[in-house]
């Protein structure tokens, strides 16, 4: 007989009003993958739960089993990223990442690797610093915890190696087609250019976090990984990602 | 729905089905609700009706503050006793009601809903362009920002603040709402976040 309640590390996916004063909060768990549960009476002042299941929070929670939906117990905050939550740039790039993490799991579906992922994205833009190519990086790493890692070495269709110059990258099947190939199946991609190709070769192979803070790279390379990343998820996800806008809204204050 | 809740009385079924779709309202609910609208005197249920007719058909948003009112611009924003230089920012108007009861004698502003990326609620379905053209048109001295003591409520806030800083043509005091504890909580449950801000915020006993 499966207990009658549960304990698990968590970070706050997202939440949900629900009534009067509960939430619907959505956590992605170590142990178990995504799972949803309901905060009952968190919006009164007076909540015992007060700002632990904010999101982004790390937390450990207990949660009862019921015939529905779950209800949580009790709840305790191991990190509350705050000084992710002082600026606005971190927290629009942090709900970014959370809600990649929502598109790509599963409920009840374990992935500890992409869970440990999460949290120390998190935890290096909470304590160290922020670059856009932290954010770069995360999606590389997501794509290969959950089985949607890029060809960006040899020919989707030939397996040739690829030349240098510009590459045609075959959204459907998640690599890059030679000249030759591209000309033979009516490949309609998305072109990249041989520094983007680099940054993301880096990226994919030997991407280093400490790095990222003294690498130089141009805006255009930046821009054009960063809208690429965005089209591959979203034809993966099969939705669309909605926290990006606002990531391009607060881009626009820091020029 | 679910067959076996069905009245065989169509008006019955009928009441229940829109009280239904009311927030919060689940199919038990809405069948207790229109019973016991049933026993009410007529007299009752006729106020009922008119005062959800009435809502629909008078009340509006106010043009400078996006309050609900009956009349444009609203009692708050045309009493002269009022501050008019202090703005005071909120999600909902319901919190307008909120703040009213504690004697503010400033002026609100209503964005109707935070900044919420993961819903696609971004700043441009929010009030936040009339926030600021109302800034620019009027003389105002301090913006309180409002917004829940949330992730997203503050980032709306900070949003807003951001805005309002690239904009050299603004000069004004921005503040925010003391954080930390709530009165009648209980320490002991209080998160780390909140009982740090309260500890910075202490004053003197």
């Amino acid at each position: 007989m499966r207990s009658r309640s549960y304990d698990t590390d968590a970070l706050v996916l997202r939440y949900r009003s629900l009534n009067e004063a509960d939430r619907i909060i959505t956590f992605y768990t170590l142990d178990m993958g995504r799972i949803t549960a309901i905060a009952k009476g968190i919006r009164r002042p007076t909540s015992k739960f007060g700002g632990t299941l904010e999101p982004l929070n790390s937390v450990r929670v207990s949660i009862a089993r019921t015939s529905s939906i779950d209800i949580i117990q009790e709840c305790v905050v191991s990190d509350a990223f705050i000084h992710i939550k002082e600026d606005l740039t971190k927290i629009a790039e942090s709900i970014y990442i959370a809600e990649l993490v929502d598109a790509f799991s599963e409920d009840w579906e374990p992935n500890k690797k992409l869970y440990s992922l999460l949290e120390d994205t998190l935890k290096v833009i909470d304590n160290y610093f922020f670059s856009p190519l932290i954010i770069r990086l995360f999606e590389m790493r997501l794509l290969s915890y959950t089985g949607f890692l890029p060809e960006f070495r040899e020919c989707l269709y030939c397996r040739e190696p690829l030349n240098p110059g510009k590459y045609l990258f075959d959204i459907e099947f998640g690599g890059v087609a030679c000249l030759d190939c591209v000309n033979n199946t009516k490949n309609n991609g998305i072109l990249i250019s041989e520094d983007a190709m680099k940054l993301l070769r880096w990226l994919q192979q030997s991407a280093d976090i400490r790095k990222i803070k003294s690498m130089n790279l141009s805006t255009e390379t930046l821009l054009e990984v960063k809208f690429f990343m965005n089209k591959y998820l979203r034809q993966l996800s099969e939705r669309r990602l909605k926290s990006v806008k606002f990531t391009s809204q607060v881009d626009l204050f820091n020029p | 729905m679910l067959n076996n809740y069905n009245s065989e009385t169509p008006q019955i079924q009928r009441l229940i089905d829109e009280f239904n779709r009311l927030p919060g309202i689940g199919v038990k609910s809405a069948q207790r609700l229109t019973y016991h609208l049933i026993r009410m005197p007529i007299d009752q249920a006729e106020d009922l009706a008119s005062a959800i007719l009435s809502v629909k058909q008078h009340v509006k948003y106010c043009s400078k503050c996006f309050n609900l009112t009956d009349k444009d611009p609203c009692g708050i924003c045309l009493n002269t006793r009022r501050n008019e230089k202090v703005i005071c920012v909120v999600e909902q108007a319901l919190d307008v009601l909120a703040f009213e009861k504690t004697g503010f004698d400033g002026l609100y502003h209503v964005l109707h809903g935070s900044i919420s990326p993961m819903d696609g609620i971004g700043p441009e379905n929010l009030k936040i362009r009339d926030l600021i053209d109302r800034i620019k048109a009027n003389n105002i001295d301090e913006l309180i920002l409002a917004t829940n003591p949330t992730t997203i409520g503050d980032a709306t806030s900070m949003y807003i603040s951001r805005l309002i800083l690239d904009d050299p043509s603004i000069t004004i005091k921005i503040t925010s709402l003391a954080r930390g504890l709530s009165v009648g909580g209980d320490l002991e449950y209080a998160d780390q976040d909140t009982l740090r801000r309260a500890l910075d915020g202490r004053r003197d006993f």
